[in-house]
């Protein structure tokens, strides 16, 4: 190294060090103002003044500044932007709510458990699936929801309790932590079946399958027509896919007591031999190399099955690729997963909104934004900007323009009320990992029932490891 | 006699025939392995390229060049990802954390291999065990240090520059790096600029970091790329975009509906592009750290 080039190094790094002693940024505007507001707002009497009696008795949530670690990035994060300015400008508390983006799930998974390791209170509020919450419990990080929701004054009516869809409240109820209620469902998304509507009536057939029957016999003709391999049902081979065949065929992949994992049942064998017998005929197939969506606007696919989050994709391609052919665009829709029940079992799922346990105030604070902003009105905005289910029935009234513009989604939100959901427990994650590779050898040619006893023994081996960690 | 010389060169041209033959044949077979090498490494890197320039139903759809380029789509990603505050965000933690790796490495580097001290090689090999651990599991660990720093300390670190910087200006990485070039240093360097009256910090200054040229760009420049490309680490330690680098600004095109493919992409080449810059600017010294430092296979 030359001496010029020495001297151009020292440069850079006193520059980079001088960079460095620049003052940290002030902090938000939002945050200052939040800590002048209770002195400026204190009173003993008002909406907000804090209850006389019942369990949280004397618990004043008034100026209170709460941050909310959640993972919606993009338009999504803009538009809650504005839906939480509404809350901080108009809610009658004071309460200031800091919503931050923190990455992904994961990425929140870790900062809580750093947080928690550290000994420092992670946010008050933070999103998460059913199986972070069993794990967070395991260091009591986070709060019963049960006890502000049965409050007499900051609670819900019987009247909102009965509005919120059961199956979506009951994910968050956890048998093993003594039925604390740990999460809390802000929003929900729903498995699916897409299907092209203006095709299936080319096949002859009047509407979308609503049996497995009916379903496999659409799926080979459309495959036939094709004839080369494509046509007939892309396989989705996830633990989420498993779950919902399952309750379609009238089973549970949850033990009666929800505390064990059953895989064996009649009802998962069922719904593999049906899907293994597809594969063999050429009614079904992979694509993996890229998203089903594409191959589902192409014709390739007369069915698919995903998440109701991917309508807007759908809704895309299908424009996209209806253009580039010449052709008017194919009608298409979701119905529920084809099934033996009387009625559509649905898998319905989504992260919870936690609070973490902290100040009293602080976690009453953060209640009642969720309360908040689960009520219907605010629900409707919050699924118009995020293509969410909403978790209250009563908000279907506020979404009738939103649905006349969305027909898929209207389709779907038709079937909210038939939910079932995947298990809570806290091996989950490692469990759907294991799901996946045992479907995964069943459509390669593995003994089913050999297969789902090795997965259903796995998983409760997992399940019982881990719980070890609570006694 | 015309017969039995013609035989004779017929007879040697047999017998280095079949030498010269292996000698191709060996050359095919390294230039194949060569190439496959190659397309292996680049073949991602076009495939990158191409989905950056499609629209969205292209890219997912497992295409693999656009019907028409989209060139629009890196001034919708740049704009989308908020690039202009994260860029000049990784701009300063790459620089602070190249600077300060340069010093506290050099330094543990120059004492390792010019020093004399009890417990030397036990300490080396200490340092060196740290290599194995995975970096995930160092995060825990890493942040309870640093958040209990940031309390005792005038400075915050959470969600400031030094919880993104400072763990990392001492890596046993480039500890190593710089040790392995030192000690190719003559001794009598150090007798000479004894006898001139040197210090071991002015020696360091002088003469050994001067000679090291290719080991500390090789340095460099993998703290540049560790740099630039971090993201699990900002997010841990950060609550607000105010420190966030750009590799978080890519995030945003990845959503639980599924991935903007095409604009993750265009974001990607947009990110890449100072680490391509500088390596084109430092291949050289790059290259040649690599081979005198004892870390080429």
């Amino acid at each position: 190294m030359n001496r010029n080039r020495f001297w151009m190094l020292a440069v850079l790094l006193v520059a980079s060090l001088v960079l460095a002693a620049c003052p940290a940024p002030a902090a938000p505007a939002a945050e200052m103002e939040a800590d002048e507001a209770p002195a400026a707002e204190a009173m003993d009497a008002g909406p907000c003044a804090p209850a006389t009696d019942g369990p949280l008795a004397g618990i004043d949530p008034r100026g209170q500044t709460i941050v909310w670690w959640h993972q919606h990035r993009g338009s999504r994060e803009e538009k809650l932007a504005v839906i939480v300015e509404d809350f901080n400008s108009n809610n009658e508390c004071g309460i200031v709510l800091d919503a931050q983006n923190q990455g992904g799930y994961n990425d929140i998974r870790d900062k809580v458990n750093a947080s928690t390791a550290s000994g420092e209170q992670p946010a008050s509020l933070i999103v998460g699936y059913q199986n972070d919450q069993a794990f967070y419990q395991l260091n009591e990080v986070l709060a019963d929801f049960d006890k502000f929701i049965d409050d007499p004054t900051w609670g819900l009516s019987a009247e909102a309790k009965a509005d919120y869809f059961a199956s979506f409240m009951e994910q968050g109820v956890h048998p093993v932590f003594d039925s604390q209620r740990l999460g809390f469902p802000p929003n929900r998304s729903m498995e699916v079946l897409y299907y092209n509507q203006t095709w299936l009536e080319e096949l002859g057939f009047s509407g979308p399958p609503s049996t497995p029957e009916e379903f496999e016999e659409m799926a080979c003709a459309a495959a036939d027509a094709n004839g080369d391999g494509t046509g007939g049902y892309i396989l989705r081979d996830d633990a989420s896919a498993m779950a919902s065949w399952t309750f379609a065929l009238g089973g549970d992949v949850l033990n009666d007591d929800n505390t064990g994992y059953v895989y064996n049942g009649q009802a998962t064998i069922d719904a593999m031999t049906m899907l293994k017998r597809m594969l063999d005929n050429g009614c079904a197939y992979f694509f993996t190399e890229g998203y089903p969506n594409p191959e589902f606007a192409a014709r390739r696919a007369a069915f698919t099955q995903g998440s109701s989050s991917g309508l807007p994709f759908y809704a895309n391609d299908m424009a996209t690729i209806a253009e580039e052919q010449g052709r008017d665009m194919d009608v298409w829709g979701v119905t529920a997963i084809p099934h033996t029940t009387a009625d559509p079992v649905q898998n319905i799922y989504g992260a919870d909104v936690m609070i973490t346990a902290g100040p009293p105030e602080q976690e009453l604070a953060a209640w009642l934004f969720i309360k908040w902003f689960t009520s219907p009105e605010n629900q409707a905005q919050w699924v118009e900007a995020s293509n969410y289910f909403p978790t209250r029935a009563g908000t279907e009234a506020h979404l009738s323009g939103y649905v006349e513009e969305n027909p898929q989604y209207g389709e779907a939100l038709a079937l909210l009320g038939f939910g079932a959901y995947e298990p809570q427990l806290i091996s989950y994650q490692a469990v759907r990992d294991a799901a996946q590779t045992a479907f995964n050898e069943i459509l390669q040619g593995a003994d089913i029932q050999a297969t789902l006893d090795a997965l259903t023994e796995t998983a409760n081996d997992l399940q019982e490891e881990l719980m070890g960690e609570v006694q | 006699m015309a017969n039995s010389a013609l035989a004779g060169q017929g007879g040697t041209m047999q017998e280095t025939h079949p030498a010269a033959r292996r000698a191709a044949l060996s050359r095919a077979a390294i230039y194949l392995v060569l190439i496959v090498g190659a397309a292996a490494a680049i073949v991602p890197f076009l495939y990158t390229v191409s989905v950056s320039l499609m629209n969205l139903t292209e890219a997912t759809g497992g295409r693999a060049l656009p019907a028409t380029p989209q060139w629009t789509n890196y001034v919708e990603a740049w704009r989308d990802a908020q690039f202009s505050q994260y860029f000049m965000n990784s701009v300063k933690i790459t620089l602070i954390s190249v600077g300060g790796a340069l010093v506290f490495c050099a330094l543990a580097a120059y004492a390792f291999a010019q020093m004399e001290f009890p417990g030397k090689s036990f300490l080396f090999t200490l340092l060196l065990s740290t290599l194995m651990l995975p970096e995930a599991i160092t995060w825990v660990p890493n942040f309870i240090t640093v958040s209990w720093l940031g309390r005792i300390s005038p400075v915050p670190w959470i969600n400031n520059w030094p919880a993104l910087t400072i763990p990392f200006m001492a890596s046993a990485f480039g500890i190593f790096l710089l040790r392995q070039f030192f000690l190719q240093i003559p001794q009598e360097l150090w007798d000479s600029a004894q006898i001139d009256g040197s210090g071991h910090l002015r020696y360091l200054i002088t003469v050994v970091l001067p000679l090291s040229s290719a080991a500390v760009m090789t340095l460099v420049l993998f703290g540049f790329v560790g740099a630039w490309n971090a993201l699990a680490w900002p997010i841990l330690v950060t609550t607000t975009a105010d420190w966030r680098p750009i590799s978080y600004g890519l995030l945003v095109f990845l959503d639980e509906a599924g991935a903007l493919l095409h604009l993750q992409m265009a974001g990607a080449i947009i990110t890449m592009l100072p680490i391509v810059v500088l390596y084109f600017f430092t291949q050289r010294h790059f290259i040649d750290g690599i081979a005198t430092t004892g870390l080429k296979g």
